[in-house]
């Protein structure tokens, strides 16, 4: 009888303990989602996305540029030094 | 007897768990996708693009420089900065032209939208307020119908600071 009530305690505190870790891994990759979703994935993706489109609309600019250096390329460096102050 | 109770106990228990192993995938994915994309740096480029394009096609400025263009410009470039009908504009266009021979005096400017939103952007770049705006600043060459040179400087400023930032 006593050996029973001993594998039953034994039995209980297993299942006791494996809730409390689910929970705590459950808690903790909640928080990491959130963390993830404020600071880190999104955001570098935001920026890696961004610089890649920003080149590729800036491209649409430059070839402005060229086509007017077609037309008149006086003071070529001087434009040209002009644009590229803005660009960072 | 004394076992099948236990066999109750056992799945309720898994029942609770399953539960919770449920809300916990549901909180993950909440909180993953609670926080919006900022698309408002793309908005500005286009935005700025859209103007360029306006203004100048294949190196040639394409609009006459005049009053008319000035106070027409959204309307003869097809642009709509109140198209999501929101509380107050949430953009900004600034346009200015510079002589090739003068280039810190422009002859030629006009500013659409929200003045306010170019103020924050400037602040950002001193370190402040760095989610409120998000903007584009872009700089080309073309030739006049006359063939002067002329410098062009293109600056757009999108807020919409609801929509695509968590406050």
């Amino acid at each position: 009888m006593l050996k029973f009530k001993r594998a039953q305690i034994s039995e209980t505190m297993t299942w006791i303990v494996a809730t409390i870790i689910i929970i705590v891994s459950l808690t903790f990759f909640v928080f990491l989602a959130d963390v993830l979703a404020q600071e880190g994935a999104i955001k570098n993706f935001a920026d890696k996305t961004t610089s890649g489109v920003s080149f590729e609309l800036d491209k649409e600019v430059k070839a402005k540029t060229n086509m007017a250096f077609e037309l008149n390329s006086l003071n070529k460096e001087k434009i040209n030094n002009w644009i590229s102050k803005n660009e960072k | 007897m004394k076992n099948k109770k236990a066999e109750q106990m056992i799945s309720v228990y898994w029942f609770v768990i399953l539960i919770l192993v449920a809300v916990g995938i549901y909180a993950m994915i909440a909180a993953y996708f609670n926080y919006p994309t900022d698309v408002r740096q793309w908005e500005a480029e286009v935005l700025g693009n859209r103007v360029a394009d306006c203004i100048s096609e294949n190196g040639k400025i394409v609009q006459e420089l005049n009053e008319e263009f000035k106070s027409n410009f959204l309307i003869i470039c097809g642009l709509n900065l109140e198209a999501q009908k929101l509380e107050q504009p949430q953009f900004y266009i600034e346009v200015n032209f510079f002589n090739v021979e003068n280039l810190e005096e422009s002859i030629f400017n006009f500013s659409k939208g929200n003045y306010a939103w170019k103020e924050q952007y400037f602040l950002q770049e001193e370190g402040k307020f760095q989610r409120v705006v998000k903007g584009s600043e872009k700089r080309f060459y073309s030739v006049d119908n006359q063939g002067k040179q002329i410098l062009v400087e293109v600056l757009t400023v999108v807020r919409k600071t609801e929509k695509n930032v968590k406050i």
